[in-house]
């Protein structure tokens, strides 16, 4: 299960760095005439750290854990917002009716939807964005808040707030469904230990009814010697009907479950054996 | 007159040692391997006060309720007692609990317990 996790962190973080470095590719193509001399290296910058990011995501493609995949989903981010900052200061600076933040806002419900590892990691991504935009809204004259689209910093903070339900949403479903999976892998493996239990008894019932009888006839003999190896044997046998009774409560209809009418318990442990060592 | 007891069974060391016990309980023993073995038995069998059948006589072979069926179909009088080393949830299993008129008895049964099956007015020897 925790492979399945880190699997799931890594697609999810390879995911959210891809988008970062789609936005700022887009950022600079859409924003190259604004004057902001900053802009392109910084879109430089996070694209080289995107790059980095992506590489290191496919050199640790089969040994990556939650934590590292965490770590370089925010790495990703975080020039992103750099840049983001960048570009809404150069809006702002144009001195035209502006809408801001929208590469914050964007981000913030990609983020939800991309599904972080964890959620710690999503809730320091959407913080990244929203902290960002209300530092920017805080830091921006009133002359240039007088230019913004009406309502911010509202708008960006109900962005905010849909992509945490959203994140939220998505990682309890994730939970459940992990959890069924985790309990559906336990009954399979509870089945087919039960099955195994099951022709283990089979095979093992008649020889140990075999060992039962053989063993009384022989206590009829008064040889001391010969007693002697019976009381042996009447103990292992003894031990070994204590075994079959654990065994017989395993018993949860695993021969029912299959179907199968034949009662080759040697087959069906050998079918059995040979699925596990596949 | 001593006890007849028909036995059916496919483990050549079971079927062995059951016949054994019996001998030295003093009842006469028809052993059979197979339904098409105990079809064979002399006719004097068929008026065995028990018969003592194993459910699963092989993969692939008439099983147990075979021979049920068969002893039925001979006007068996006497008493029927599957003995079973296979899970209760299994499905001749199953059925053969399903059927009246007969008792279902799990592998390995105590010696007192087996010997009542076929002694049932004699206490079992020590």
């Amino acid at each position: 299960m925790n492979l399945v996790v880190a699997q799931r962190a890594l697609r999810a973080t390879t995911m959210g760095t891809g988008l970062a470095f789609a936005g700022t590719v887009l950022g600079l193509l859409n924003w190259k005439d604004l004057p902001a001399p900053a802009l392109v290296p910084a879109g430089v910058v996070a694209l080289i750290v995107d790059a980095i990011v992506l590489l290191s995501l496919w050199w640790q493609r089969h040994t990556t854990s939650t934590s590292a995949a965490s770590v370089l989903l925010l790495c990703s981010q975080v020039p992103f917002a750099v840049f983001a900052w960048i570009a809404d200061d150069a809006r702002a600076a144009q001195g035209i009716f502006w809408v801001p933040y929208e590469a914050n806002k964007m981000a913030m419900l990609a983020i939800a939807l991309v599904g972080p590892p964890r959620m710690w990691v999503g809730l320091a991504a959407e913080g990244l964005y929203l902290g960002s935009a209300l530092l920017h809204q805080a830091l921006f004259t009133p002359h240039v808040r007088l230019h913004m689209a009406a309502g911010e910093p509202w708008a960006t903070l109900g962005y905010s707030v849909i992509g945490v339900v959203l994140m939220v949403f998505r990682l309890r479903n994730q939970a459940m469904h992990d959890e069924v999976v985790r309990l559906r892998t336990e009954d399979a493996l509870r089945e087919k230990a039960a099955g195994v239990f099951l022709a283990v008894r089979d095979l093992a019932n008649s020889p140990l009814q075999t060992l039962e009888i053989s063993v009384h006839l022989l206590e009829k003999n008064r040889d001391p010697n010969v007693e002697r190896v019976t009381k042996r044997v009447r103990r292992s046998v003894e031990r070994l009907r204590r075994l079959n009774q654990i065994l017989e409560t395993t018993d949860i209809g695993a021969v029912g479950q299959e179907g199968e009418a034949s009662l080759d318990s040697s087959k069906r442990l050998s079918t059995w054996m040979s699925r596990s060592s596949a | 007159m001593s006890p007849t007891v028909v036995l059916l069974d496919d483990d050549d060391d079971l079927r062995e040692a059951l016949v054994e016990l019996f001998d030295s309980s003093g009842c006469e023993c028809f052993p059979a391997a197979s339904v098409e073995e105990l079809q064979r038995l002399p006719s004097r069998s068929l008026e065995s006060n028990v018969a003592l059948l194993d459910i699963n006589l092989g993969a692939e072979r008439q099983s147990g309720l075979d021979a049920f069926r068969w002893l039925q179909a001979q006007h068996f009088g006497g008493q029927i007692v599957f003995l079973t080393g296979h899970a209760k949830s299994h499905p001749l299993v199953e059925e053969a609990r399903r059927l009246s008129g007969v008792r279902v008895m799990e592998k390995p049964m105590p010696m007192d317990e087996l010997l009542a099956l076929v002694l049932p007015t004699k206490a079992a020897p020590s």
